[in-house]
């Protein structure tokens, strides 16, 4: 019993505490890791190997235009939000004329079976839509934008 | 009664406000009251905390809420809470009785909302009142108790720990700060970014990233399909009587009080409360064959479950600082921007604050009732409204909550994409987004009980020896996961005897 009691002794060097907790998380982290591959390994190996994880996987049906459009345009515009609103210091205009070509770009990605109407609601609502938040944000509620 | 006069009318504006949005993020599929309270934060900004909460207190319900509309009218939930209202509520369009229907479901929420919002009121107090006589041992514990929990629903035991354990390790990138007792020396981040996370990853731009910039990359991956194509009329040849209630008090009740005590266990949410009080109202029914077919008695368990869930998940969020689900985790960050900390002496330090939003919970539902009872027939039109349109306004939105949170900061936007990524990739390779946001939220204060108890008494035997209180609680995390063992084993044996 004392034997137990004293390998439950710790002792905390303050200079070092701040390893502690993260070096006791990563260890678990660790362990979790491994069990996960003990427990489910064989079962996904199993599944590689009889092709079922492949058929899942050529099954994924993604929408590749529509994703990687999506990521590189949402990519672009947090690029350039910053840049062009050193244009116009401190008053959210990069974030405004950003988000009109964004709010554009992103909707016409999305949109199926384009037609005048979807045009026309398109580019009202991505000039009116950044303009309302950056109105009721960066005036009304004085919130800092790019 | 005080706090009823006291307010002025912009914090009943403000509740209506979060209602109307609330529900119509709800009613529009693939959108939840999580995405709507996540996006709204930055709207918090400028308000005090009284009127920030009014708010997001509007936006709960209303989310909640809203989900019942496209669940009844295209067989589509709203929110994962909604989905036991398709079994009766779609049955009841298709027999031409959707508006009837969607009011059976407005009025069985009310019913759950309000009965949450009482067991809130009289049982946050007493449990802060116990929880405040914890030592920083039982505040581990309780944490630990909380992920256990979390992990245990999930589909997968050890994937679900995993995810919560790695919610924490990601919360502890930066300083371990001196404000709760660190040394202020760096750790885990690499030298080349302390300049951006000497104080770690910012809580709103991830719970913003991962519950609003995850979504619409799922989106876009499916192809941003609009669920509704054709118009919904509501026919008005069968119209709702309340007369539909009589002898509903038992099943309004029983379904009320799962959705609470469902609320009350972090992380599980509302669908679970939705399916188990379903259930119980079919097991308890004279005709359970009725269920499924358009029985009304179906869509009030299930929307007064899933709204009762409103008051159980904030129990434990106002008394023991743990988010009772995803939804009230992004209410914390509303806490936090406005320099309070949840948790057991909440009640007692800001009874004003607990007063008022007691009231803006009850005033909410009462809302959430009049907009969706009176206004039905232009709510269900929302779902009507396309998503190309809707989704870069929601970016944009995603953006002004995540730059403006530390007043200007480009790598919280940063931070933002990183963790809408982390999500939509991390789900696909099977991790669990709810133990992740709830071990990220409670990892700092996990780090600072579980030092300073080993700090104070030396000894990792002090968890198990503490007192009373904290055996109790490892047995209730030995029996959390007990029970997901215990589950996981059965449903492999019900899978193998289906398979021969």
């Amino acid at each position: 019993m004392d034997t137990l009691a004293e390998l439950l002794k710790v002792q905390i060097d303050f200079e070092q505490s701040h390893l502690l907790f993260p070096s006791i998380v990563e260890w678990v982290l660790g362990g979790l890791m491994l069990a996960i591959i003990v427990v489910h390994g064989p079962e996904l190996l199993a599944q590689w190997r009889n092709g079922a994880l492949r058929s899942c996987l050529a099954k994924w049906q993604v929408d590749k235009k529509r994703l990687f459009g999506c990521l590189a345009l949402t990519l672009a515009y947090f690029i350039a939000m910053e840049p062009v609103g050193t244009l116009y210091p401190n008053s959210g205009i990069g974030f405004l004329l950003t988000s009109i070509v964004y709010g554009f770009a992103l909707s016409r990605l999305f949109v199926h079976d384009i037609n005048r109407r979807k045009w026309m609601l398109i580019a009202l609502s991505s000039v009116l839509t950044p303009l309302f938040v950056w109105v009721v944000f960066a005036h009304l509620f004085r919130i800092t934008l790019p | 009664m005080e706090a009823l006069f006291s307010l002025d009318l912009s914090y009943y504006l403000l509740v209506s406000l979060g209602v109307l949005i609330g529900i119509i993020f709800g009613a529009i599929p693939g959108m939840t009251a999580t995405m709507a309270v996540a996006v709204c934060l930055p709207m918090t900004y400028a308000l005090d905390l009284n009127h920030g909460l009014a708010l997001l207190l509007g936006l709960y319900v209303g989310g909640i809420s809203g989900g019942l509309v496209p669940a009844i009218l295209i067989n589509i939930p709203g929110t994962p809470s909604s989905i036991t209202t398709t079994f009766d509520g779609y049955p009841m369009t298709l027999k031409g009785e959707p508006e009837k229907a969607l009011k059976i479901g407005i009025v069985s929420s009310l019913v759950g909302g309000l009965f949450s919002a009482a067991v809130l009121y009289y049982f946050a107090p007493t449990l802060a009142d116990w929880a405040i006589k914890f030592s920083y041992v039982e505040k581990f514990l309780i944490i630990l108790f909380a992920l256990t929990v979390i992990a245990s629903l999930c589909t997968r035991l050890l994937v679900g720990i995993f995810s919560g354990v790695l919610g924490v390790w990601v919360s502890l990138f930066g300083v371990y700060d001196m404000a709760k007792g660190g040394n202020g020396e760096l750790r885990i981040v690499p030298e080349v970014l302390s300049v951006f996370l000497e104080n770690g990853f910012s809580l709103l731009p991830v719970l913003i990233g991962l519950f609003g910039l995850t979504v619409i990359f799922g989106e876009a991956e499916k192809g941003v399909h609009d669920e509704a194509t054709t118009s919904v009329k509501l026919s008005k040849d069968k119209r709702f009587s309340w007369s539909v209630f009589k002898g509903q008090t038992i099943n309004l009740l029983r379904s009320s009080t799962i959705g609470t005590f469902i609320g009350l266990l972090p992380g599980v949410g509302g669908s679970a409360a939705s399916v188990l009080a379903y259930s119980q109202a079919k097991n308890f029914s004279d005709d359970p064959s009725k269920f499924g077919t358009g029985h009304p008695d179906g869509v009030i368990a299930s929307e007064s479950s899933n709204n009762g869930l409103t008051g159980g998940a904030l129990i434990p969020l106002l008394s023991l600082g743990i988010p009772g689900d995803s939804t009230t985790a992004v209410l914390i960050g509303a806490f936090t921007l406005q320099g309070i900390q949840v948790g057991p002496l909440f009640i007692a330090e800001h009874t004003d604050v607990w007063n008022t939003m007691m009231l803006g919970l009850v005033v909410a539902n009462l809302i959430m009732f009049a907009i969706m009872y009176y206004a039905i027939r232009h709510i269900s039109k929302v779902i009507m409204i396309p998503k190309y349109l809707l989704y870069p306004g929601i970016m944009m939105m995603c953006v002004v909550g995540a730059y403006a949170i530390n007043s200007g900061i480009m790598f919280d936007v940063w931070t933002l994409f990183l963790f809408g990524l982390i999500g939509w990739i991390g789900v696909k390779l099977g991790l669990e987004i709810a133990p992740f946001i709830i071990g990220f939220i409670l990892g700092p204060s996990a780090e600072v009980y579980f030092v300073k108890s080993l700090e104070s008494f030396g000894t990792l035997a002090i968890f198990f020896t503490k007192s009373p209180i904290a055996l109790f609680l490892w047995g209730l995390i030995a029996l959390s996961v007990g029970y997901s063992v215990y589950s996981t084993m059965k449903a492999k044996r019900a899978s193998a005897k289906d398979t021969v």
